[in-house]
């Protein structure tokens, strides 16, 4: 199978139909060199507002809300799940305690200010201990009266020993989880009595104690006393200006909304220690707001243990300066909270944890598509591939953009080699290639109100013999709001913006 | 940059230009020669004076145009190079160009004649080209489609391309004052492609040059032509790929020639003739390369630019390549031989002038082409004679035909051309045509 040479064709053409005519003239005719010029479509392309900013993140990332308008929405969410003292302070309760006499009261130690009701203990065992020297058989009572078991009742203990001699007896470990503590007056009272068998004389031993080993409980309820929980810092990236590379962004109304989550159940007060933002350029601006400090998070009633109750509270321009910490360029939110449990101290108060017990925080930042910028640049690279384009000698691009946006965008390339250095641009100096289209007094585009413009662009021989050079093409784009940045507009998921682009073609043959 | 589009235009060139000489058309000269049987080629009811007649290789070539002048179509170069010319080729082209050539060769002939009856049996071996091509398919091709923006551009041409073999039985009777004759042919066929349907246009929108390629081109083709791809595809045809298992094969056809003489006077005889009526059933290595489609490439989609990683420059030329595909069968089909039509007129002053009028029509491919002479014979003495012609033809008023023969004992010889303007290349290039001959007669 023979493959025609493309470039031989015209040449064999003359050669077959020419030689025949036994002319010299004919003898040996070669291809001339011409020049056709070809126009074919390249590429259209349109990008909504929606897909564009899809990118940027899950399908949170953006909101649309019934007209359409759009908003940025960037995430936080930390969970402080904080072991209290008084857990640890009940833990506290194990080793070898002597009993002295007949009714005694363990050293049951709470925090400051906590008043305990009553906790379930989650884990521990319990043995008594004692030495007896009796010519008779003894019985021996305990009764614990702040320890109830599974079954409601005050725990007892009897054994009766028929030998009451020996140095040390003890009584097998008693299993209190599931036991409900309620201590009299922060004690754990215990009683004994020895019983003898034949008059019923109550005696009191000289060696008795009582050992508690891994004692923790897992539900405490009374008044929590006060305490400083402290919440996880995190830092919430906004991503959205990945590639910026100058310029400012005024949102119009930007919102940090902070929820919290509280299972633990008493009241408790917020104290935001770190709320600041962090720009592009390294600046970092605290948010300020009279509520940054004094937000009450509402909880669970102690009829809801398990649950879990959630607090909201918006910071905007009418209650801060968030207008001022979200505009330019912010890059990242970080914040850091704490939350003072019982914060008037009010003991008719009875709340409750459990050793589950958690605040979790979320922080959303919202951006309302709803500002203005100026000049604000992104930067962004593209693989191209002129190799097929050998035989071009120049070229005309026809650019049409149908601009639905109140966005101007301000295009330039510039063409790189393997070493990414420059080799040619597109345009000479910044170059308007999309005019935004025009919006109402409130930055609403009207409808039928987009903007077409067609934009040629010639590349002569030299410059398009550059671009064929080119391995990556680096793409800046400048955007500035309607009427040259000044003018606030709304961003709505349905606006698009369509380029299409041809290109006429001249190939030598 | 690979067009393919334009590669396809210039296969078609191509395809044209290697099938070196070929199709179809207007031999007049020949029709002059009575005295010699290649005149009987043009009506079966010439008979020539001789008893036996033995006809060595005799050769034929045509080649014609409706407007492209060949001297036009090469220039020459300040540095002396021969170039194609394609600005004279867009300059001086017609809405539809034709582009025809014939190369036959006669390579035996017999002939018998008894009083006023003749018996003749002849091989031939006919090659014809024909291309008609509307003129945007050349503003393509040299100029490409940017100066046709808006506009749709006719690119499908209607080519015929036969190689066969052509068997032929003839008979001529005179009886009084008039002379009939037929001529019944056999043909193989030895390849051949053609097309059926031939719309291929393009239209190129105002907005980014979006195309759009509205085709209705049924290409067949016997043993001659394989299409692999738009730029993938064999060509095996011409003079030099003849081999004697060609001359019979299943690709079988038939032909009649009919004639009529009658002679006014002993001087003034008319003369009327059909030649090659019939066609060629084509069976053998068949394929058929159909493409019906309208299809429109408005470039590449990307999902969004200020989001892609890379520009799709070569995706563009691919889906451009995929543009226009065939789809093939093997269909058996046919073709039709040019229907030639001969009126004439001769009268002969005494025994050395004779002048004649010819009207000529070749009618193929939905074409009919018309062809006038007038021809002047003088014989010089019983061995030479010589002719002229003024012939007019496809509208181009300067052809000078010339005929030479000469009669050396048993020997003669023959050499026409109806144009020999255009040998030396100082005239037009519309058409050229040659015929020699060397016949035994006894």
């Amino acid at each position: 199978m023979n493959k025609v040479p493309f470039q031989r064709g015209p040449f064999f053409f003359l050669l077959a139909l020419l030689t025949t005519l036994a002319c010299n003239k004919y003898d040996e005719v070669q291809l001339a060199d011409y020049r056709p010029e070809f126009a074919i479509p390249l590429l259209t392309s349109e990008l909504s507002m929606e897909d564009a900013f899809s990118r940027f993140g899950d399908d949170n990332f953006i909101t649309v809300d019934a007209d359409g308008f759009m908003t940025m929405n960037y995430f936080g969410d930390v969970t402080a799940r904080q072991s209290s003292e008084i857990f640890e302070s009940i833990a506290q309760t194990e080793g070898t305690f002597p009993l002295f006499d007949t009714i005694s009261a363990l050293p049951f130690s709470t925090p400051n200010g906590f008043d305990l009701d009553y906790a379930l203990i989650n884990s521990g065992t319990m043995q008594i201990l004692y030495a007896m020297s009796f010519s008779e058989p003894v019985t021996f009572k305990a009764r614990f009266p702040n320890l109830i078991t599974p079954n409601g009742e005050v725990y007892e203990y009897n054994y009766f020993h028929d030998d009451p001699n020996f140095p040390l007896f003890v009584h097998p470990q008693v299993d209190l989880t599931g036991y409900t503590l309620v201590p009299t007056r922060d004690s754990l009272f215990i009683e004994y009595h020895v019983l003898l068998e034949s008059s019923g004389t109550r005696v009191r031993l000289d060696t008795i104690g009582l050992t508690l080993v891994d004692f923790t409980a897992s539900y405490v309820e009374g008044y929590m006393g006060q305490e400083i929980y402290e919440i996880p810092r995190d830092t919430i990236t906004i991503d959205f200006f990945e590639n910026w590379t100058f310029g400012d962004v005024y949102f119009e109304d930007p919102q940090i909304k902070v929820s919290v989550i509280n299972s633990f159940g008493f009241p408790v007060r917020s104290q935001a220690s770190i709320m600041d933002v962090i720009k592009a350029d390294g600046q970092v601006i605290t948010l300020e707001s009279p509520f940054i400090d004094s937000i009450n998070i509402d909880y669970p009633r102690l009829d809801e243990v398990g649950g879990a109750r959630t607090t909201e509270f918006v910071f905007d321009r009418s209650n801060s300066n968030i207008d001022e910490v979200l505009s330019g360029v912010p890059i990242a939110l970080d914040y850091e909270m704490r939350a003072l449990a019982n914060p008037d101290r009010d003991t008719s108060i009875r709340g409750f944890m459990t050793d589950t017990s958690s605040f979790r925080v979320q922080v959303e930042v919202q951006l309302p598509l709803y500002g203005r910028t100026n000049g604000f640049v992104a930067r962004d690279t593209i693989d191209v591939d002129f190799s097929d384009y050998e035989q071009v000698t120049s070229a005309e691009f026809k650019v049409i953009t149908e601009n639905d946006l109140p966005l101007e965008l301000e295009l330039q390339a510039y063409f790189l080699d393997s070493e990414d250095a420059i080799i040619d641009s597109l345009f000479s100096g910044p170059r308007p290639l999309i005019q935004a289209a025009e919006v109402n007094a409130e930055g609403i585009v009207p409808p039928s109100s987009s903007n077409e413009v067609t934009t040629f662009i010639e590349v002569d021989g030299q410059r398009f013999t550059n671009f064929q050079q080119a391995n990556r093409v680096l793409v800046t784009l400048a955007f500035s709001s309607y009427n040259g940045g000044q003018t606030s507009v709304r961003i709505y998921n349905d606006q698009r913006v369509e380029v299409r682009m041809g290109m006429k073609l001249e190939v030598q043959q | 940059m690979r067009s393919n589009l334009l590669q396809f235009g210039w296969s078609l060139f191509l395809a044209f230009g290697l099938l070196t000489p070929l199709a179809a058309q207007q031999e007049l000269g020949t029709h002059f020669l009575r005295q010699h049987w290649q005149a009987s080629l043009t009506n079966p009811a010439f008979m020539t004076e001789h008893t036996i007649e033995i006809g060595l290789p005799s050769f034929y070539f045509n080649s014609a145009t409706n407007g492209l002048d060949f001297d036009q179509l090469v220039r020459t170069t300040v540095e002396g190079q021969n170039v194609v010319n394609g600005e004279a080729l867009i300059a001086n082209q017609s809405e539809n160009n034709l582009i025809l050539a014939d190369f036959h060769t006669e390579t035996f002939r017999l002939g018998l004649r008894f009083q006023d009856l003749q018996i003749s049996f002849h091989h031939g071996l006919r090659f014809n080209a024909y291309l008609n091509y509307p003129a945007s398919l050349a503003q393509f091709i040299f100029l490409g489609n940017a100066s046709a923006v808006g506009e749709t551009l006719a690119l499908g041409p209607d080519i015929q391309l036969t190689g066969y073999n052509e068997f032929a039985l003839g008979l001529a009777h005179r009886v009084g004052r008039l002379g009939i004759g037929a001529r019944a042919k056999l043909l193989t066929g030895i390849g051949n492609a053609s097309t059926e349907n031939r719309r291929a246009d393009l239209f190129t929108d105002e907005d980014i040059y979006q195309l759009t390629l509205d085709t209705d081109i049924l290409l067949n083709t016997s043993s001659y032509f394989r299409i692999n791809s738009l730029t993938d595809f064999d060509l095996q045809v011409g003079v030099d790929d003849f081999t004697a298992g060609d001359l019979f094969n299943s690709n079988l056809g038939f032909a009649l020639d009919f004639g009529l003489t009658y002679d006014l006077s002993d001087r003034w005889q008319i003369a009327a003739s059909v030649v090659d009526l019939g066609g060629i059933q084509w069976s053998e290595n068949v394929v058929n390369y159909r493409s019906n489609t309208n299809l429109a490439y408005d470039g590449i989609a990307v999902d969004s630019l200020l989001q892609s990683a890379s520009i799709p420059l070569s995706e563009t030329l691919d889906s451009l390549g995929e543009l226009l595909t065939f789809s093939e069968t093997t269909d058996n089909y046919q073709t039709a031989l040019p229907l030639k039509v001969y009126l004439s007129s001769r009268y002969q002053f005494g025994d050395s002038w004779a002048v004649g009028g010819l009207v000529h029509l070749v009618h193929f491919r939905e074409t009919t082409n018309w062809a006038l002479s007038l021809n002047a014979q003088r014989r010089l003495g019983k061995v030479l004679s010589l002719g002229l012609s003024y012939s007019i033809r496809h509208d181009h008023f300067a052809n000078l035909g010339l005929q030479a023969t000469a009669q050396l004992g048993p020997i003669g010889l023959l050499v026409m051309m109806d144009n020999v303007l255009a040998s030396n290349g100082s005239n037009n290039g519309l058409s050229f045509n040659l015929r020699t001959g060397l016949n035994l007669a006894f």
